[in-house]
């Protein structure tokens, strides 16, 4: 970002703040962030949860789908220690096993929604007049589908379902929030001085939106994709409990949910809780580290 | 007979029928005294999945039987345990030689509308069930009649069986093409039900509403994915209904449909529960659950007609490497019996352990598949069944036992709805092992092999062909007495254990699960639920 809009952010905080010199937006959320201990926690959380997807192989030495069926429904025990399924399979290792699917999808949808919410938002703010109406348009009419009923329809319609194509569900259905968001971004800085100096000094629509106008847009987009990750893990859950997101064998949390839950009053409530208690602690992660983004890079909020 | 949901067919079948029925059984498992405390009259809300039709001749799976049970009454029913023949609109079923059946009626009995239910109203029932124009489920049934061939085709030649002769108005008499012992036993089937003048003059708005003969008729039309809606035939000749209304009510899913029963929105499940709701529902309903074996039979067909699965001996690997007993253990806790056969110990003419491929042993499965040349790398067994009715776990345990002990990987193919999945399957279009429950049409093992496993059998969607099974069962189709034709057809059976064109797996338990109000209920595997006996109590 350019030295105007430093100057500009940080004289808006010292006037709040009082004392402290600021570097830039970011060295300033970084070291906001570092202050707050469930922004870490968040952190931390998401680390652990990550390296289970990248790499299960550190958290168990266990296969999660070579399934000794005469196990069925340990209760946990030193052997397993979140017992086994009806069918035998080590629970521990399927707990693990089952964050790879929701970070996949998490990760690659935003990425995707990120990526086509920026393009649009800055092609629809930047250029305004019809190319603003069409695609401010096409906006309205995908945000106006209800997002799960929207993913449910779509992946009904698909024969064999995979992390692949939730994720495109997902981004198609998912993009219209950013576009919105970056849009408004680019509007606000667009008429800013520095970006007409630059433009007075014959910078290029490509150089202005990418090096000007997309820096600081990019505070408020990365928040919202932050707390998406989390609705995205939540929302694979939700497919795969429906029995219409990943299917079994694969492993995924919503998928142990789902079949854990007939079992949870017939005395085995571990099958319902691990994964569950997995679930929630990775979705709560994102949605409070997201907070805490925001918090941080947005100055007027504090 | 296809049950949908958990059962059997599924594959399967054609045929027919497990139901609740409409006419007869006699009380074997009767959870209230003899009729004293049943009240007459109320609404019984009983659940069901969506039939594929309705009309008996159209009915050949779980469902629509179910609901054809209610609406007609045949000529016999099968009654207790044992499944005897007993007469309901019968007079005398004869022969002398095994081709020729004389027929005699009870007179006086009339359809819904009025109608006489005379020798004409079977004979055109059989007629136009036969008749392949009208696409009817229960058309194969007629197949042992004179003059059947005459109705197949595009353009049959004929309209008419020449196998079927009315004497008078209450007799009539069936020439077979071949002497079968066996025929009369057929006869308790729903295919076999007459059939009204109005109904034959529009089999399909007859689907919608059948005209029957039975203790309860439809109170308007079928509600598709809502509701089948009979009210008390109050002229019935049989012993009439206690109930005033009964209702069917169509679930997608048989756990909303256990909910629903729990919350008291309906009144009774009348054959299966899921599975790992039992131990609960145990609990929870008491003697309130009847518990019964059952004759219908789990199996995971194979196509036959596809690679890898052309050579037995990979078949013959994937049975020995599935451990039943322990599926059903986990699965099903232990109430299934592990499956050593083709047709029910117990049934006429089944016998026990006649699969020697089906011991659970991964060993000799190893060295089998190698023999075999091994599975092909890379590739994964696609394992298919219908959406819904609860078959993902059990499927699941199976693939585990291939993938653990063969090492073959799998992928589970679930997503058809019942009527969709039997579709895929009679194209021939399923990639992989399914899941084929068969639940018996009428009592003779045949059923359980004929339909399935002959050459251009009416359910055979494996694509097996072996002329000298076929040869047996004819065979067994020539013998004088019912009991050697069941021995001979035994004969057949032990064929199938060799080629192994389908994975025997289990016999099930039916689970009759009711509200508290609710009594008069008898379960038979064959019939079901006969609901003219059901009731409230006082």
């Amino acid at each position: 970002m350019t030295e105007q809009v430093e100057s500009v952010i940080s004289a808006d905080r010292s006037a709040q703040a009082g004392i402290e010199r600021s570097a830039s937006l970011w060295a300033d959320a970084w070291r906001d962030l570092r202050r707050r201990p469930v922004a870490i926690a968040s952190a931390v959380v998401i680390v652990l949860v990550s390296s289970m997807a990248a790499f299960p192989w550190l958290w168990t030495r266990t296969d999660p789908r070579d399934c000794p069926i005469q196990l069925s429904k340990a209760t946990p025990s030193a052997a397993h220690i979140f017992g086994t399924n009806e069918l035998g399979c080590d629970y521990y290792a399927m707990t693990i096993y089952g964050a790879r699917a929701s970070i996949i999808v998490a990760l690659v949808s935003t990425s995707l929604v990120l990526l086509v919410g920026a393009l649009v938002g800055m092609a629809a703010g930047f250029y305004g007049g019809w190319v603003d109406s069409v695609l401010s348009r096409l906006a309205d009419i995908f945000f106006a589908l209800p997002f799960l009923l929207g993913a449910l329809v779509f992946l009904s319609m698909l024969r064999s379902h995979s992390v692949w194509t939730i994720v495109l569900a997902f981004a198609v259905l998912g993009w219209p929030p950013l576009a919105r968001i970056v849009r408004a971004s680019v509007l606000a800085t667009k008429n800013m001085d520095y970006v007409q100096a630059a433009r007075s000094l014959g910078a290029s629509d490509r150089r202005l939106l990418f090096r000007h106008i997309l820096p600081n847009a990019a505070a408020p987009a990365i928040v919202v994709a932050t707390i998406l990750l989390g609705t995205y893990v939540a929302s694979e859950a939700t497919l795969s409990y429906l029995g219409i997101g990943l299917q079994p064998p694969e492993i995924s949390w919503g998928i142990m949910i789902a079949q854990g839950q007939s079992y949870v009053t017939s005395g085995y409530p571990h099958l319902l809780l691990f994964p569950a208690a997995f679930l929630s602690a990775t979705v709560l992660a994102f949605i409070l580290l997201g907070d805490a983004l925001r918090d941080a890079l947005d100055p007027k909020l504090r | 007979m296809h049950i949908r949901g958990g059962l059997r067919a599924a594959i399967g079948l054609s045929t027919a029928l497990l139901m609740l029925a409409a006419c007869g059984g006699t009380p074997q498992s009767s959870s209230g005294p003899e009729g004293g405390d049943i009240k007459d009259g109320g609404d019984l809300r009983v659940y069901i999945g969506e039939p594929r039709h309705i009309v008996a001749s159209n009915a050949g799976e779980s469902e629509g039987s179910t609901v054809a049970r209610a609406l007609y009454s045949g000529l016999i029913d099968y009654v207790g345990d044992d499944y005897k023949i007993v007469n309901v609109m019968a007079d005398s079923i004869k022969s002398t030689d095994n081709k020729v059946w004389t027929i005699k009626l009870k007179g006086g009995w009339a359809f819904h509308n009025g109608e006489a239910v005379n020798s004409d109203a079977y004979i055109r029932a059989w007629n136009a069930a036969a008749y392949a124009p009208n696409a009817q489920l229960g058309s194969h049934f007629f197949e042992r009649v004179d003059g059947y061939a005459d109705l197949q085709g595009k353009e049959p030649k004929a309209k008419e069986m020449s196998g079927l002769k009315k004497v008078d108005d209450t007799t009539f008499e069936v020439t077979l093409r071949q002497p079968f012992a066996g025929f009369p036993v057929m006869l308790g089937y729903v295919a076999f039900m007459p059939m009204a003048q109005a109904c034959a003059a529009d089999l399909k708005a007859c689907d919608e509403a059948p005209i029957g003969n039975g203790p309860f008729k439809m109170d308007g039309k079928w509600e598709h994915k809502q509701q089948v809606k009979l009210v008390r035939n109050n002229d019935y000749k049989g012993t009439k209904a206690h109930l005033d209304r009964l209702t069917f009510k169509i679930y997608d899913k048989i756990e909303t449909a256990y909910n629903d029963l729990l919350a008291g929105n309906i009144d009774i499940m009348p054959r299966r529960m899921p599975p790992a709701k039992v131990p609960e529902a145990r609990v929870k309903f008491g003697d309130r659950l009847l518990d019964k074996p059952s004759p219908s039979f789990t199996a995971v067909a194979i196509p036959t007609y596809l690679d890898p699965f052309k050579d037995k001996r990979i078949r013959q690997a994937m049975s020995m490497a599935i451990d039943r007993k322990a599926i059903v253990d986990a699965v099903y806790q232990g109430r299934y019996t592990p499956a050593k056969s083709f047709s029910p110990p117990g049934f006429p003419g089944g016998r026990d352990d006649t699969c020697k491929y089906c011991q659970f042993n991964p060993e000799k499965a190893k060295q089998l598949l190698a023999e075999a040349g091994g599975w092909p790398a890379g590739k994964k067994a696609e394992l298919w069944f219908n959406a819904g009715a609860g078959h993902d776990v059990w499927m699941q345990a199976v693939g585990d036992q291939l993938k653990r002990n063969l090492g073959i990987d799998y992928e589970l193919k679930g997503q058809l709805q019942q009527p969709e999945f039997l579709a895929t399957a009679d194209a021939k279009k399923l990639t992989g092992p399914y899941r084929s429950a068969w639940a018996p049409d009428y009592p003779l093992n045949e059923n359980y092999l004929t339909p399935l496993f002959g050459t251009g059998g009416s359910s055979n969607r494996t694509g097996y062909s072996n002329p000298e099974f076929d040869a047996r069962i004819v065979r067994g189709d020539n013998a004088k007495l019912l009991d050697e034709a069941g021995k001979l057809y035994g004969e057949a059976e032990d064929l199938l254990a060799e080629d192994m064109p389908s994975i025997p797996l289990w016999f099930d338990k039916a689970s009759v699960a009711f509200g508290e109000t609710v009594t008069g209920v008898e379960y038979n595997g064959v019939q079901g639920v006969n609901f003219a006996r059901v009731g409230f109590t006082k």
